[in-house]
This record gives C-alpha cells, sequence and structure tokens, in this order.
C-alpha cells in the first residue's frame, strides 16, 4: 500500500513555461519538462511501481500558472493490479488548476483495471478565465488479450471542470460489472472501451462552442465504424465533450489525434503536437 | 394524499400535459436508428434507462421539491446541466422546465418560489409538488412515470409498437419505477453517478442522422 503525492507546477516567465517538480514521493517520477515545437512544457508521469495496488492512495496537483503552457502525459496505461482481499480500493485523485491564459494538455494513457480490482479516479479541474483544456481520458474494460472483460469488481470515476465555482462538466461513473449489465443498451451495449475528451475554455462565445462541435461531429462521423462510435457535443457552457465507445483500443488514439488537432488549430490556431510518435 | 392533491398530481404527470414533451424521444430516435433498438429489446433498454438518466432526473426530483433558497435552486440547475452533457438530453430538459414553468404559473396558477429563470423539468416537477403540498415519493414516482410514458410513446412512432404492447410494457416497469425512486430519495446529488455512454452519444449523433421525427 502506497501513499504518494505529486505536485507540479509550471509557470511563464518571459514568454517561456518554466516547470518545478513542487514534491514528488515514489512511486511518482517526473524528470524534467521539454519544450515541444507547439511551445508546451512537456512532462512525463512515470509510475515505477508499474502500477496502481489495493490501497494505494496516490494524488497528483498540477497548477499551471498564468499564460504558461504544458503538455502532460504518461509513460504507460495505468494498470490496476488486483487486490488482496481486505485491501482498501485504490485511489488516484487528480487537482489540476489553471491560471488566467493558461493551458493544459493532459494526456493520460488508459486506464486498464485487472480482474477483481477495486478503483476510484477523482480528478476536478478548476479553470481560470481565458484557461484552455485538453483533456482525454481511455478506460479499457480490463485486460483484453487475457480474456479479461469487465473482470474487475468497481471502477469509479469521479470528474468536474469548474470555470471559478461554477460547473462546466461534472462526470461521476460508477461500474460494477458484476451487479449491472454493462452490454445494455442504456450503456455500454456491444462497446468495451469508453474515450472521454474534454476541450474547454473560458470566457469563450457560446457560439464558438456550437461551431467547434459541428466541426468535431464532422470528425466523429467520418471517423465511426461499425467497431467505434464517435460523437461531440457542447456542453453547458465553456467547452465541449467528445466521447468514444470502441470494441477495441486500436483506432483509439490515432482517432483522438484528429480531434485534438482540430480543435487546437480552431481554438488556439495552433498544431498540436504529440507526446510520442505512435499516433 | 387527499382527492385534490391526488388529481392535481395526475394532471401534472400527464403526458398530454401541453409542455411539448411529445416533440422530444431524449436520444431513444439515435438509438434506434444507429443502434439497434428494437421492440422485442424495449422492456430491458427501459429498466437501464431507469436505473441510470432516470435516477439522476429522479434525484433531482427530490431536490428541487427541498430546494430551500434561490442560490440552492440556481446551484442544482448549474449541476444538472453539468451532469447532462449530450446537448440535445440538456435542452430537451430546459426546454420543458421553461414551458412547464409558464403553465403552472400562469396557466394553472401555482404559485412557485423557483422556475421563472431557467429550470430543468426534473427540478421544477420536484418543486411544484413542493408548492402543492404533494407527498414528495409521490411525485417522483409520478415523475418517473411520466418520463416512460413519454419514451414509450416515443417509440410507438418509431417501432412497430402497438397500443397494447405500450401498455403492457409501461404496466410492467411500474414497479421497476418505484425501485428507482426509492434508490433516489435515498442518494444526494453530490453522490448520484450516471452510466450511459451509449444513449448519450446517440443523442450527440442525432443532429446528424438524414431524417429526424424528434427535436433531440
Amino acid at each position: 500500500m502506497m501513499r504518494a503525492r505529486l505536485h507540479l507546477e509550471f509557470s511563464a516567465v518571459a514568454g517561456e513555461t518554466q516547470f518545478r517538480c513542487v514534491q514528488q514521493e515514489p512511486p511518482w517520477k517526473v524528470v524534467r519538462a521539454f519544450p515541444n515545437p507547439s511551445g508546451e512544457s512537456l512532462v512525463h508521469l512515470n509510475n515505477v511501481s508499474g502500477g496502481v495496488f489495493g490501497g494505494d492512495d496516490m494524488s497528483l496537483r498540477i497548477d499551471v500558472g498564468a499564460e504558461a503552457r504544458a503538455q502532460i502525459t504518461s509513460t504507460g496505461s495505468t494498470r490496476v493490479y488486483r487486490p488482496r482481499a481486505h485491501a482498501a480500493d485504490a485511489l488516484l485523485s487528480t487537482e489540476i488548476h489553471l491560471g488566467e491564459d493558461a493551458l493544459l494538455e493532459y494526456l493520460p494513457d488508459s486506464v486498464i483495471p485487472f480482474r477483481d480490482a477495486r478503483f476510484e479516479q477523482r480528478t476536478d479541474v478548476h479553470l481560470a478565465p481565458g484557461a484552455t483544456l485538453f483533456w482525454w481520458e481511455i478506460l479499457a474494460p480490463g485486460r483484453m488479450a487475457a480474456g479479461e472483460l469487465f473482470a474487475y469488481e468497481s471502477l469509479r470515476v469521479r470528474a468536474s471542470i469548474r470555470n471559478q465555482e461554477r460547473p462546466i462538466f461534472i462526470d461521476r461513473m460508477s461500474i460494477n460489472p458484476r451487479e449491472t449489465r454493462l452490454s445494455s443498451l442504456a450503456r455500454f451495449g456491444k462497446y468495451r472501451y469508453l474515450t472521454s475528451f474534454m476541450i474547454c475554455r473560458t470566457n469563450e462565445n457560446a457560439k464558438i462552442w456550437i461551431a467547434l462541435e459541428q466541426k468535431l461531429r464532422e470528425i466523429a462521423q467520418q471517423r465511426s465504424d461499425v467497431d467505434t462510435y464517435w460523437g461531440a457535443t457542447a456542453l453547458a457552457a465553456d467547452g465541449l465533450l467528445v466521447r468514444g465507445l470502441s470494441a477495441s483500443s486500436l483506432a483509439i488514439m490515432e482517432d483522438l489525434f484528429c480531434f485534438w488537432t482540430s480543435a487546437k488549430s480552431f481554438l488556439c490556431g495552433r498544431a498540436a503536437t504529440a507526446p510520442r510518435r505512435t499516433y | 394524499m387527499n382527492a385534490i392533491g391526488l388529481l392535481q398530481l395526475l394532471h401534472l404527470a400527464d403526458s398530454a400535459l401541453p409542455i411539448g414533451a411529445a416533440a422530444h424521444s431524449f436520444g431513444l430516435e439515435g438509438m434506434v436508428e444507429e443502434n439497434g433498438l428494437d421492440a422485442p429489446g424495449l422492456f430491458s433498454f427501459l429498466q437501464g434507462y431507469l436505473e441510470e438518466e432516470g435516477r439522476l432526473d429522479a434525484v433531482f426530483v427530490y431536490a428541487g421539491y427541498d430546494a430551500a433558497s434561490p442560490e440552492e435552486w440556481q446551484r442544482l440547475n448549474q449541476e444538472l446541466s453539468a451532469m447532462k452533457p449530450a446537448r440535445e438530453l440538456r435542452e430537451a430538459s430546459l426546454r420543458l422546465g421553461k414551458r412547464l414553468s409558464t403553465l403552472a404559473m400562469h396557466g394553472l396558477g401555482i404559485s412557485c418560489r423557483y422556475g421563472s429563470e431557467q429550470a430543468h423539468v426534473p427540478l421544477l416537477f420536484g418543486h411544484l409538488g413542493s408548492c402543492l403540498c404533494l407527498d414528495r415519493d409521490d411525485v417522483a414516482a409520478a415523475y418517473l412515470h411520466q418520463s416512460l410514458t413519454g419514451l414509450v410513446s416515443a417509440c410507438q412512432r418509431l417501432l412497430p409498437l402497438g397500443q397494447s404492447e405500450a401498455a403492457s410494457l409501461l404496466w410492467r416497469l411500474k414497479a421497476a419505477m418505484l425501485e428507482t425512486a426509492k434508490a433516489a430519495s435515498e442518494t444526494s446529488t453530490e453522490d448520484v453517478c450516471l452510466c450511459q455512454p451509449l444513449l448519450e452519444l446517440a443523442s450527440s449523433r442525432h443532429p446528424d442522422l438524414h431524417t429526424r421525427l424528434f427535436i433531440s
């Protein structure tokens, strides 16, 4: 059982983004930041233990100061291992604060809950005026190659994005495959992977989101096929959600990259730089 | 419940109440067009719907019933908007809320404390129940009954579903409606969860369907 905290801070200094690791406890490991061609400061999150174990209580705090630009990714999927019988549920809580006109691209790899895993992931994002967020998350049904399909015990995913105090997006999912028929058409239907891509910028005109929704809906139509089902929809304010269900993981990253490049060009007038070359 | 209260609740929960609900399928049109929802699978789908969207809405019916201040009312509406990411589903809830509010205040003469501004229909329905001193569990159950009746009615236009089958379907779902209302009464707005990605996706893609019978 691990209790570990990681605190990352990005600040803008003379037009450049500087990175500081305020606190770092194992198994978290961050080495350094790398500037990328589109102007973000890229940081890789490592978990040197190889995954999340029963009873783990891991927390991540990200502060992106006014006008700073950050891109954060992981070095691999978050593997959630089978816990010991009496271990508490594993917890990963992330708190993100974006300052005025800051930008964060938070692009972690998928979460893979192994057989019998019990896991809770909480992510709370706070946006100051003019802040921009690109954040995706991918939930896998388990180790498909090992024949695990929704073999975990429970997965709770809680996410919120707020413009100061006003909620933009609240997502609370509690998935208990042994108690709930996930194949119901009211839930996952025939699909297995759930991908969510949140795109937000505060203080933007509402018409912008309708226009971007139209653009991303076209991509959703193009990228959907018999195994993949994408949609895009404007949130109540300040953002947009791209969501996808898919039978396999093969095309998810490539599809996400299409949505991301289009949305970033539309909102920021800049290219999106993938944190690695495998998209 | 006294006789007048019963009649008022029946009136408010009548699917023929002129607030425009018949123009919405709440994502079902996309489910039928793109995801193979059919008449034989409807009972199972609606059970799942009750456990997800039904419970979320019922939690907010209770919250609307109990809302104690304009600030809480506004916060609840903002939270429900944030929990309904699919634009058409969210806008349908707000549109019906607005029309119900107008009808209640100006057509039915109900003195509402809230709802003159934007209001989601589950919250407003709960609030009207409170204003009329109706039993809160009955109000939540009636809301679910009204919602399911609307969905089944939409399915009658989308699927080969006859009137007798529709009536039978709704009759068999009543126990599930009460279970949903009971679960909702024990759940706070801070704890309620929702997992219906396929329905939300179908709603998100609804604007791009080639032919559409419904607004949502």
